[in-house]
């Protein structure tokens, strides 16, 4: 096979390890050195060739081919079955809305969450259920560590210059989630985006670290559950105040406590709109972006009336809402991911294209 | 036995760009402003723009104030204000 990246020669794996840290192909954690076996066999299962392009990654502006996603991934510690799922979520953050020259430059604590919905969550194995979020499950943790290995190496994103991000969040080594199906009362999250149910989708949108909602859903009623995700959700610190998007994951017991409520997908978005609210008298202590810009709150609501309500979510579209985790107890655990506001990041959906496979 | 490793850093885009050319005098040019209005450069452009305007004389001035504080300004918005200025200043605030 003929590959075209730089090749480097050293003597055992573990100086194979240092040098991945030497030549800053990684952010700190530990990477599979990427050798030609490792790789052939990823784009081998891709059955594509190497030089095929992908895109341009900013800020940096190096072109992602097939060949460096494969030596990404395989840092990354993928399976060549879990990298369908990468080069979506790269073609995802590459389309325009999603800017992700400013996701990977803002002074925001914005990262790219991939999250994973369709029948390809169980043919590759994600985790929904405990810590679905977090450790425990090589294909979640391996594709969203290739994609910031991807976001650093070809784009370039290293802190400092030109990642201006003033905290960053655990997320930066990490960000992906899928969905549980099984668990979810209503359509999968793709499909209220027009995708078939039987599309696998991978969705990308930049957001905070996930802020943990003890909705109460085991205890309460709906109308209390929503409630408290709505307070979680309008909180004066978020990005969200200008507008632009958030992801939403539902515990299986909140998502449980609002289906048997009655309500449908749309139902909880729009009563999450009527509800996640706040107040002029309170929102007008928040320094946001411009007034002049389009989405600065005073221009959807009087600036000067103290009671009117600022929605800080503006659409059905700008809340991404999926159910994953475990059951857990009462407290209905749920996790809310408050986007970039109105400044990018915007959610982009791509169905996963699998090889063909002759019989 | 050595091991062969592969860097995973990608070729730079190649771009084709336009050789840069000068004005012979900025006085009396016609002037574009491209700023993307973030919030901690609001007074600092509007003091720009009139210290520009005493200093140099604009014979005309075409604002393009990006309405995504962080996203490129659309190409055709570009275009427009390329064809109607001699030179343009360009603020980033963050």
């Amino acid at each position: 096979m003929d590959l075209t990246s730089e090749v480097f020669e050293v003597d055992d794996f573990e100086k194979a390890v240092e040098l991945c840290y030497e030549q800053r192909w990684t952010d700190g954690l530990p990477v599979i050195p990427p050798t030609r076996g490792a790789i052939e066999r990823v784009i081998e299962y891709l059955g594509r060739r190497p030089a095929d392009m992908i895109g341009v990654i900013p800020p940096a502006n190096r072109v992602a081919t097939i060949e460096n996603i494969a030596v990404n991934s395989v840092m990354a510690g993928c399976k060549p079955e879990y990298v369908p799922f990468v080069i979506a979520a790269i073609e995802a953050m590459l389309e325009e809305r999603f800017n992700l020259n400013g996701v990977q430059t803002t002074t925001h604590n914005c990262a790219p969450l991939v999250t994973i919905s369709g029948p390809g969550v169980k043919t590759v194995g994600f985790n929904t259920r405990e810590g679905s979020f977090g450790h425990g499950c090589r294909a979640s943790a391996s594709i969203g560590r290739a994609v910031r290995l991807i976001l650093w190496n070809v784009g370039g994103g290293y802190p400092g210059e030109p990642c201006k991000t003033t905290l960053g969040h655990p997320g930066y080594y990490s960000f992906c989630v899928a969905e549980d199906q099984d668990s979810n009362p209503w359509e999968p999250t793709h499909v209220e985006s027009g995708f078939a149910a039987e599309d696998t989708v991978v969705t990308v949108t930049a957001a905070e670290a996930p802020h943990s909602i003890a909705t109460g859903a085991g205890y309460r009623p709906a109308a209390d559950v929503l409630y408290v995700i709505a307070d979680a959700i309008a909180v004066l610190g978020s990005a969200n105040v200008s507008g632009g998007e958030m992801v939403l994951v539902l515990g299986p017991m909140a998502a449980k406590n609002l289906a048997d409520a009655g309500l449908g997908r749309a139902d909880v978005k729009r009563e999450l709109m009527r509800l996640a609210t706040r107040p002029v008298r309170e929102v007008k202590h928040r320094h946001s972006i411009a007034t002049t810009h389009p989405m600065h709150w005073s221009n959807i609501v009087d600036p000067n009336d103290d009671e009117a309500r600022v929605p800080f979510i503006r659409g059905p579209e700008n809340l991404v809402l999926l159910v994953s985790g475990g059951w857990g107890s009462g407290v209905g655990f749920s996790a809310l991911c408050p986007g970039w506001g109105a400044l990018g990041g915007y959610t982009v959906r791509r169905r996963v294209e699998f090889p063909r496979r002759s019989a | 036995m050595s091991i062969q490793i592969f860097s995973p850093l990608g070729q730079p885009e190649v771009v084709q760009r336009h050789a840069p050319r000068s004005l012979a005098a900025i006085v009396g040019a016609k002037i574009g402003y491209v700023f993307n209005q973030h919030t901690s450069a609001l007074s600092f452009w509007k003091s720009l723009e009139a210290a520009i305007g005493e200093q140099h004389r604009p014979s005309a001035a075409h604002r393009l104030y990006k309405t995504n504080t962080w996203a490129p300004a659309p190409k055709a918005d570009i275009d427009k204000l390329i064809s109607e200025t001699d030179y343009a200043v360009v603020g980033v605030g963050a």
